[in-house]
């Protein structure tokens, strides 16, 4: 299977990016835009893939290609910001790396996820690496749209945009890839508004699809402020173990690489001048596991809006299809008790929630407000 | 625990104490060496996840060797650091006793409780909970403040002692602000407030102490249930439901879910969105006492 395939309903986009494989001179710098869901990062990750692949086509079964697809190829760096933006150090220290002749592979890929998290001084200092890159140095910037980078880093990019593929591209890639069946396929993609990343992982755990049952069963077992201060609670308690134990494993891992890295048996003791190294792979777990229950929470949020848009569908009367389909009965009988005034409202106070969790609001008094505000109105 | 044990047995039994970060080379040939009166002695060390090179060396070569009338208790709170020193520990057959932290308040509470009683004094119920609020859950850390209060103050404690000993702490301010307000107590809740932040308390953990008392009486509020069903429930001791319960006599449903709110907006305007975290602070603390019906 080539990388290719791994990016469904992107036809004008492979098309576009194997061609300059194939031209063996690629432009250095290049900004892959699309929504969340989209597709980014897996589409810059098959072209780095592509890039350094031993037959030179993005094959898929070689060593650099499956190297790639694994986030393990000591040329292509894929680098993603845990705070809320990009820090300046981090970037020079990007840049420095920018420099660096590739160990083994054909280019040194630099893959830059969320370049709209980065503050104009930042940008102005990533710039010039771009504008000027050492000829075996290849750029790929992702962000949800052109607008959301600086004028500057748009001019000097060649332009990648992704969209979010149909429902039945994703099942169909559910199906061939996964090996889920039809239904099974359908259902992911459908509740997950044919977000690959979240279509796989609700496909896959049982834990992530009794989870997201919870979430958008919540609003029809809100009664009173005790049901919203528990409800809340529950959401935050699942998002805080789940991204907790996910940031913990990566973090063990990493201190073991660091070890091997450096030399280190698996007990022995960290000499004094290397403890900052060791250091810092746990303050990043930490930063990392912070960010992870912020993501966790704004999918629990994005899950949530997909109920409230639903219940407008039906009270609107609009022939579109429910994405929870499933809960079709409870959620005519909830809509036929508000009106879509109140569910408009309700749709902004989700996204006022996801605005203060990522404004540093504690997450917890952030979702007690929201669900308080969710309790239906006596009638 | 052992160290009662221990002091039980033998009460001239000497005692020492060291944190093994810090540990220079020495200090415990030093403290297990006999002594000329040939008492016991008994050693305690923590700080076993951030032991010094120092430490793990001389800690190796006593294992070796032991020591005749000699207790050591280690704490080691978990991670891979000095996993030579722990295979040595087990390979010598020394006993492990795993500590969990305490998570639950009404463990924590227990404990404090028993401190107590060891040492035959008597704390008040809500003086120990001013305690573990104002010291949190780190279980030497309690025990220290324990052992403070018990060696300067006298008879039984009370709330009072525990704010002089550690009002400092903001944790404490905050929930004094928080029940007065809940309560609607307006002007005790302001002076409080006010004071604190002259002393140079910062607003935010005051926010979350606010949110706190009010998820507390939020969850119990128009549940008709018994202050014990709704304390197993909810996970809460029951002393914290029956405070909850009490103030939640002053909210009606609305209030309830609009002071929510109004805590949430508080919360982002303290971190950094608003001009002046302090007045949205002090809105917020009127607010919810002028909610609470009296
Ligand atoms: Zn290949």
């Amino acid at each position: 299977m080539s990388v290719w395939d791994e990016l469904p309903g992107q036809e004008h986009a492979v098309e576009q990016l194997s061609r300059a494989v194939d031209g063996g001179n690629p432009t250095h710098a290049w900004l892959f835009t699309g929504p969340p869901g989209s597709g980014r990062s897996n589409a810059a990750r098959a072209f780095a893939a592509a890039l350094q692949c031993e037959a030179g086509t993005g094959c898929g079964q070689c060593k650099a290609c499956r190297l790639v697809s694994a986030s393990n190829h000591p040329d292509v760096s894929m680098v993603t910001t845990e705070n809320v933006t990009y820090a300046i150090a981090d970037v020079r220290e990007l840049i420095a790396k920018a420099q660096a002749r590739p160990s083994g592979g054909r280019w040194r890929i630099i893959i830059m996820e969320d370049a709209d998290r980065m503050a104009e001084r930042t940008t102005n200092v990533l710039l010039k690496a771009i504008e000027e890159p050492p000829p075996h140095t290849i750029w790929i910037l992702c962000a949800p749209s052109p607008a959301d980078v600086l004028v500057t880093i748009r001019s000097r990019c060649r332009p990648v945009s992704l969209r979010v593929p149909s429902r039945e591209a994703v099942a169909d890639l559910l199906v061939r890839r996964d090996g889920l069946t039809a239904e099974q396929a359908d259902f992911a993609a459908r509740v997950s508004q044919s977000h690959i990343g979240v279509a796989r992982r609700l496909a896959r755990s049982e834990e992530a699809r009794v989870r997201r049952d919870k979430t958008v069963r919540l609003p029809l077992r809100l009664r009173s402020v005790s049901d919203a201060v528990r409800a809340a609670g529950e959401i935050v308690e699942i998002s805080t173990t789940e991204a907790s134990s996910s940031s913990q494993e990566r973090a063990d891992a990493e201190t073991a690489s660091l070890r091997e890295l450096l030399g280190l048996e698996p007990d022995a003791v960290v000499p004094p001048q290397l403890r900052s190294q060791f250091k810092q792979v746990e303050e990043s777990a930490k930063r990392r596991a912070r960010r992870g229950v912020n993501d966790s929470l704004d999918r629990s949020l994005i899950d949530l809006t997909t109920v409230y848009r639903d219940l407008l569908v039906i009270q609107l009367g609009t022939r579109t299809e429910l994405v929870n389909d499933y809960l079709g009965e409870p959620l005519r009988e909830y809509a036929a008790r508000s009106t879509p005034t109140d569910t408009l409202g309700r749709i902004d106070l989700i996204s006022q929630a996801r605005q203060r969790i990522a404004a540093n609001v504690t997450p917890l008094i952030a979702m007690e407000a929201l669900m308080a505000g969710l309790i239906p109105r006596r009638s | 625990m052992v160290r009662r044990q221990v002091l039980d047995a033998a009460p001239d039994t000497e005692v020492t104490r060291f944190d093994a970060a810090s540990y220079e080379r020495g200090e415990f040939l030093m403290a297990a060496s006999p002594s000329l009166f040939g008492e016991s002695k008994h050693i305690e060390v923590r700080g076993l996840a951030t032991m010094s090179e120092d430490f793990l060396l001389d800690a190796l070569e006593f294992v070796k060797n032991g020591a005749e009338d000699v207790t050591v208790v280690m704490h080691h709170s978990g991670g891979n650091r000095g996993k030579k020193l722990l295979d040595a520990l087990k390979k010598a057959g020394v006993p492990t006793v795993p500590c969990q932290p305490l998570k639950k308040d009404a463990d924590k509470l227990e404990f404090v409780a028993q401190e107590f009683r060891h040492n035959r004094r008597r704390i008040q119920p809500d003086a120990a909970r001013a305690l573990v609020a104002a010291v949190g859950s780190d279980l030497a850390e309690l025990a220290s403040a324990c052992s403070q209060l018990v060696q300067d103050a006298t008879g039984e404690i009370s709330q009072e002692k525990v704010d002089e000993y550690f009002g400092g702490r903001v944790e404490a301010t905050g929930f004094k602000v928080a029940d007065a307000a809940l309560t609607g107590r307006g002007a005790v809740a302001l002076s409080t407030f006010r004071h604190a932040i002259a002393t140079g308390t910062d607003p935010v953990p005051i926010v979350a102490a606010l949110a706190m008392k009010l998820r507390q009486v939020a969850k119990v509020a128009g549940v008709r249930q018994s202050s014990g069903q709704l304390a197993q429930e909810l996970g809460m001791p029951p002393w914290q439901v029956q405070q909850a319960q009490e103030q939640a006599r002053f909210w009606s449903q609305a209030d309830l879910a609009s002071c929510l709110e109004l805590i949430a907006e508080t919360d982002q305007l303290v971190k950094g969105a608003g001009r002046d975290p302090e007045y949205a602070v002090e809105r917020a603390v009127s607010r919810i006492a002028m909610s609470a019906r009296r």
